[in-house]
């Protein structure tokens, strides 16, 4: 593999000068002058339209630059022919899978297609290589199927299996994430970001996943609404309060507590509610589903008293109805919801 | 990587050896096996003049052509799929072949045949000989156009349309030229779109096998960077192959396996589509290292037998090439698409 770079003397592989990004009739983002460095994993994140896409190609070398230069490796990409810029990025976008009724082994392959021989055979470096690929992202049993055979979660990860095959120092993904469930995901961003630190890479994705990004980018590029790209830890975003600024003007809120995105509801009928912390948590979860707000008040009407033995628990529910107690939340929901449409 | 199973190639380059000697044997005059054999071997008396005429100027000849036709035009038609991914594409959508047809109308009809006729038969040249300059220039201008404005056409759709363009513009042509010829013009021209095979001499066909081998053999070179252009073009920047170069080499493959074929055989239809569709159904895969050599071997296998299906009737009369080629296909390729649903993952 790659030589280990060093963290403390971090190496620039990647750097903007003045980029202008975006089209003729529609420029996007101008005069970005940001940096990649060996071990560094990004999340690129941004509205749809906000132009990330476009960013990551322009960096690639797959889309002009409206204005200023990208350097990759010391070179300027616009100057490097395809060839030159293959061994320098791997890019992967989404529309980079097309359909063939090829195995995913040789699907995987075609990353290292330049080192194929005359009979099609790749060199035992290369084919290690592909093993060691496939193995980290669980595709060996895979290996002999078609590709077409895949549930798109899995193809999603034979196509990062090829982008990784490429052996390049920068590595651009454009919806990584994408079709994968929550096992994937977070397997997927903690090998990402393993593969940064261990090798030096520096890996830059695009990600609609805005919580998973905070949890484990080291660095976010934010495309803010005006269009300007802000850096910085995920962490130092959220505490000099970017995030929170940024979500303003949408429905969303941050919950700074947890790193979690919440979309706030407008909460009525106030009920009471006692219990253990975590039945507690999950009650007032189902409550907000349905409007009502969870308080610590024994004078309201309505109070509810959570019993928890382990892995079973009981709601007691106290109304002017009388007392009932259920042993479901879904229950206690359904009855809440019966006594409110009374009301 | 799947097993390579060896045993059917052979199998499959068995049948072509079997379908070639019957392809020597058939005709008005049949030759049998010993003859066939002591024709090439020599020294036996039981040979005529006549048979031996028969099998060097005629039979041998004939029997090599379908070959190679079968085989360019196959290898033109998987590389037009491939380049446009789409499995309608096959030799004629680049307009090649539609410029073939518009250089022979141009000497065949509306007295342009006569007067040409009769300027180059002054210098000794016969009517098939110039049926084929006339389709050799042709094909060639269109290929020499096409490669001028590829580099510039940033889109496959594109190229298609001008292709079909072409085409559109070769039948409007014809069309005129077919409004004020003579009747006999119009069958001198009808009987070469019907498609042959045994137009060339044995100087031709050499000239043919040497073309078709030099391109058949680059465009196996090709096979890995058709695998990445398979992909999208999309990926095949992401891993460095230019898209303006591959089209360009491609276009250059194809324009000269098509342009060759047709100048000596006419335009020959649907084997260019069905062989290469019938490849990645043997093969089961997409993977050009397999579909090339599969597309090759079947290409020849497939002519020789819509050949010999050609001459069944048994009489003098050969039926027209290009009806028995879509007799035959047609329906073989309609019952395999109907079974194989895994050649949709294809396109």
């Amino acid at each position: 593999m790659t030589n280990p770079v060093h963290i403390d003397t971090p190496s620039i592989l990647l750097s903007t000068h003045a980029l202008g990004v975006g089209f003729k009739e529609r420029p996007l983002l101008t005069d970005l002058s940001v940096d990649l460095s060996g071990g560094e994993f990004i999340c690129l994140i941004g509205v749809n339209g906000s132009g990330k896409t476009t960013l990551l190609k322009s960096l690639g070398g797959l889309h002009p630059p409206l204005a200023g230069r990208v350097t990759l490796g010391g070179e300027t990409v616009s100057s490097l022919s395809l060839k030159a810029l293959s061994s320098l990025r791997s890019i992967s976008l989404t529309d980079s899978y097309q359909s063939a009724n090829l195995t995913v082994a040789e699907f995987i392959s075609q990353g290292k297609w330049q080192s194929f021989n005359w009979q099609g055979k790749l060199p035992a470096d290369d084919e290690n290589l592909i093993k060691e690929i496939s193995t980290s992202l669980q595709l060996t049993s895979f290996l002999h199927l078609p590709i077409y055979q895949l549930s798109d979660g899995e193809r999603q990860r034979a196509v990062l299996a090829r982008a990784l095959v490429q052996d390049c120092q920068v590595i651009l993904l454009d919806e990584p994430l994408s079709h994968l469930d929550p096992i994937y995901r977070h397997q997927l961003m903690d090998d990402m970001r393993s593969i940064c630190h261990s090798q030096g890479k520096g890996i830059i994705i695009t990600t609609h996943d805005w919580e998973l990004a905070l949890a484990y980018a080291d660095t976010l590029w934010w495309i803010t609404d005006d269009q300007a790209l802000v850096c910085g830890g995920p962490e130092d975003l959220i505490l000099n309060g970017f995030i929170s600024q940024q979500l303003q003007h949408t429905p969303l809120h941050l919950e700074l507590a947890s790193g979690k995105l919440s979309l706030p509801k407008k909460l009525a009928h106030p009920v009471h509610v006692q219990g253990a912390p975590i039945p507690l948590f999950w009650t007032q979860q189902g409550l907000r589903k349905i409007g009502i707000q969870a308080l610590h008040r024994r004078d309201l009407p309505i109070r509810i008293y959570i019993h928890a033995a382990e892995h079973h628990h009981t709601w007691e529910l106290h109304s002017p109805k009388g007392e009932k107690s259920f042993d479901s939340l879904t229950l206690l929901l359904g009855e809440l919801e019966k006594l409110l449409a009374a009301s | 990587m799947p097993k390579n199973r060896h045993w059917d190639w052979w199998v499959g380059g068995l049948l072509l050896g079997v379908f070639f000697l019957l392809e020597l044997s058939i005709g008005s005059v049949p030759i049998s096996f010993d003859q066939l054999i002591q024709l090439v071997f020599g020294g036996s008396p039981a040979v005529t003049e006549a048979v031996s005429n028969i099998f060097y100027k005629i039979r041998l000849p004939r029997a090599i052509t379908a070959i190679l036709a079968g085989v360019s035009i196959s290898t033109a038609g998987l590389l037009m799929q491939t380049l446009f991914r789409n499995p309608l594409a096959g030799p004629s959508v680049l307009g090649i072949t539609a410029g073939a047809t518009l250089g022979v109308s141009v000497v065949t009809l509306s007295g342009g045949f006569i007067s040409t006729s009769i300027l180059i038969m002054q210098v000794g040249w016969g009517k098939s000989s110039l049926l084929i300059l006339a389709s050799i220039l042709g094909a060639t201008a269109i290929l020499l156009l096409l490669v001028a404005i590829s580099p510039f056409i940033k889109d496959n759709l594109i190229l298609l349309l001008i292709g079909i363009m072409i085409g559109q513009l070769t039948i409007a042509m014809v069309s005129i030229f077919q409004y004020v010829s003579s009747p006999q013009e119009i069958q001198t021209y009808i009987l070469w779109t019907l498609g042959s095979l045994s137009g060339a001499s044995r100087s031709q066909v050499i000239l043919m096998a040497l073309t078709s081998f030099i391109l058949i053999s680059l465009t196996y070179t090709m096979a890995t960077k058709l695998n990445i252009w398979q992909q999208g073009e999309s990926f095949a920047q992401s891993v460095g192959l230019s898209p303006v170069k591959t089209r360009l080499i491609v276009i250059m493959l194809a324009g000269g396996l098509t342009g060759t074929i047709t100048a000596f055989c006419g335009p020959i239809g649907f084997i260019g589509i069905a062989v290469p569709f019938l490849a990645r159904v043997w093969r089961k895969t997409d993977d050009h290292r397999q579909v090339i050599p599969a597309t090759i071997l079947l290409g020849g296998l497939v002519m020789l037998i819509c050949d010999l299906m050609a001459q069944l009737p048994g009489r003098q009369e050969v039926l027209p090439l290009n009806a028995v080629t879509a007799c035959i296909g047609a329906p073989i390729v309609i019952i395999l698409i109907v079974r194989n649903r895994r050649l949709r993952h294809t396109f």
